[in-house]
């Protein structure tokens, strides 16, 4: 079962283990082992949260969001961060060890800029510097970019 | 013909047709593909129309609501493993929307998750009870229609429109067979998102409330093709505002919040302010029509007395259920599921569910002896056998797909 998988269990409320099982089951996901599929799965998720983090930062930076949408949606950003990162302690196979690394590296700053960003947002303090880290964050990844067709 | 009627109706239609599930299927699916999933919605769109229409007419000619119709035509048993079924998409359906109105709750006035999903509950509980069914209709219906924000940020957007009009023809990715699958579980869901049947089970009880008779017909054509082609419109424009926005930075969005993004991106702090308020309006209308058709389907199905126009305490049966629905919603809410994940789920069994509902429609509304000159004409007929084929195809493919993609994540 995959860490993610295994955090909704442990959250100790039926229902959600439950449906954490159901969605184990049909979204057949519950192996042990990093496997490749995983791991970009992982890479494509960290490298969207970065670029999510980076255009909702912005748009905060300009007064086009509120304080309040800004701290908030920063904290389910931080619960989808916790989701990958679990999913990444599942030990990976050696031919996967580097990659899964420098996935678990990007997925350890990611997390601790978004927790500094949420306690910046939570406290009125400015985010101006934050901004800059977030823009590198960005990990390596076989996420597509490229206009929409 | 009143005029006003049926632009009201027309406008009903409009605001009340985005769900938390379409919005969720159509801005992943421009985040994914860019507008190759366009042409899914112009299918789905004649399915709803189609699958609305032949409702609303046999409800107005006769006044036989859509699970009386079920139970009949598929026989007892086999009708009420399709009622339990449909009651439990309907159910997710509804726990997802009081998710979200209680996600948008949180966006907008911060707070503790839990404590905004009870007060989002109490607050539809509350409009359920002392507003008129017209009422329920109209008001979220309208309110709905400030989620044109999307249509309004598509065009600021300024997109490549001849790119946005090669979308309307389909076109499967052809980077790798894993891309292939995940286009073909989107399309399916973008599809099913559309036709999700409580829409129509809540249409269809409404015309019966709203005494619908045969010289009614004109405007049940009329609100369900033009109220939902238009609809059809700004489900496009959220497909286009993912492609724009979210496709050239590899964003994934995967959750309600970040579907507010875009309206930001073009419009700035009025695009924040509206689209917070047409998703609330537009998931608050959806959650009142799913606890609603859960009420009517079951009562309709037993043959017990049902009504929102009539005083809920006339009605004993039919208030407690829809009160359970919202109950029941809330519960399965509580648990803290992404409510993202919970609609992917419904919509997904939604379309599995969906052929025993729709042919029941379909064969009564075509059968002469009963609907006499209202019957399907021929063209609505072919029209209408050849969407269930593609309903029944899209059934088959769904969990398969839910499987191969690992819902939708790739």
């Amino acid at each position: 079962m995959s860490k993610r998988r295994r955090h909704d269990g442990e959250a100790g409320n039926g229902a959600r283990a439950a449906f954490a099982a159901f969605a184990c089951v049909v979204a057949g996901g519950c192996t042990s082992l990093l496997d490749a599929r995983d791991l970009e799965r992982a890479e494509h998720g960290l490298s969207a949260l970065a670029a999510e983090t980076a255009l909702f930062v912005e748009q905060f930076e300009q007064g086009e969001v509120s304080r309040t949408f800004a701290s908030v949606h920063c904290a389910k950003l931080l619960e989808r961060h916790h989701d990958i990162a679990s999913d990444l302690d599942d030990p990976s196979p050696t031919t996967l060890d580097a990659r899964a690394d420098a996935a678990r590296e990007a997925a350890a700053k990611i997390g601790r800029t978004l927790r500094r960003l949420g306690d910046a947002l939570a406290r009125g303090a400015p985010v101006a510097e934050l901004r800059r880290e977030i823009g590198a964050l960005r990990p390596a990844s076989p996420a597509k970019g490229g206009g929409p067709t | 013909m009143n005029i006003a009627e049926i632009f009201l109706g027309v406008m009903t239609a409009l605001g009340g047709f985005v769900d938390i599930g379409e919005l969720v299927f159509t801005i992943q699916g421009g985040a994914k593909f860019g507008y190759r999933l366009l042409w899914v919605i112009v299918l789905g769109t004649i399915g709803i129309i189609l699958f609305a229409e032949m409702s609303g007419r046999i409800a107005a000619v006769l006044k036989r609501p859509t699970f009386e119709l079920i139970r009949q035509q598929l026989g007892r048993r086999t009708g009420l493993g399709v009622l339990i079924a449909s009651n439990l998409v309907n159910l997710l359906t509804c726990a997802a929307e009081l998710g979200g109105i209680a996600i948008v709750l949180q966006l907008a006035f911060g707070g503790e998750y839990r404590l905004m999903l009870v007060a989002a509950t109490g607050l539809m509980l509350v409009s359920v009870w002392f507003l008129p069914f017209r009422w329920i209709e109209r008001v979220f219906g309208l309110l709905g229609l400030t989620l044109l924000v999307y249509a309004w940020a598509a065009i600021a957007l300024a997109p490549e429109w001849g790119d946005v009009a090669k979308g309307l023809i389909p076109t499967a990715p052809v980077d790798s067979a894993k891309d292939g699958v995940l286009y073909a579980y989107f399309a399916v869901g973008l599809f099913s998102s559309i036709l999700m049947p409580y829409e129509v089970y809540f249409y269809s009880s409404g015309g019966i409330e709203d005494k619908w008779k045969p010289k009614d017909l004109p405007v049940n054509f009329i609100t369900s093709t033009v109220g939902f082609s238009l609809g059809a419109l700004l489900s496009m424009s959220l497909v286009v505002v993912g492609a724009v926005v979210f496709l050239p930075r590899g964003i994934d969005p995967d959750l309600l919040s970040t579907a507010l993004l875009p309206p930001v991106a073009a419009l700035g702090y009025k695009g924040f302010l509206l689209a917070l308020l047409g998703v609330l309006f537009a998931i608050a209308g959806a959650s009142v029509e799913t606890a609603l058709a859960g009420a009517y389907n079951i009562a309709q199905f037993f043959g017990k007395e049902w009504g929102k126009a009539r005083k809920p305490t006339a009605v004993p049966l039919f208030t407690a259920l829809w009160i359970a629905m919202l109950a029941a919603g809330m519960l399965i809410a509580m648990s803290g599921i992404n409510p993202i994940k919970i609609v992917e789920t419904s919509v997904i069994f939604a379309i599995v569910v969906l052929p025993f509902t729709y042919l029941p429609i379909l064969r009564v509304a075509g059968d002469r002896k009963l609907m006499g000159v209202h019957a399907n004409n021929r063209l609505v007929a072919a029209a209408g056998w050849l969407m269930f084929g593609l309903i029944v195809l899209a059934a088959l493919a769904a969990v398969p797909l839910m499987w191969a993609t690992r819902m939708g994540e790739g």
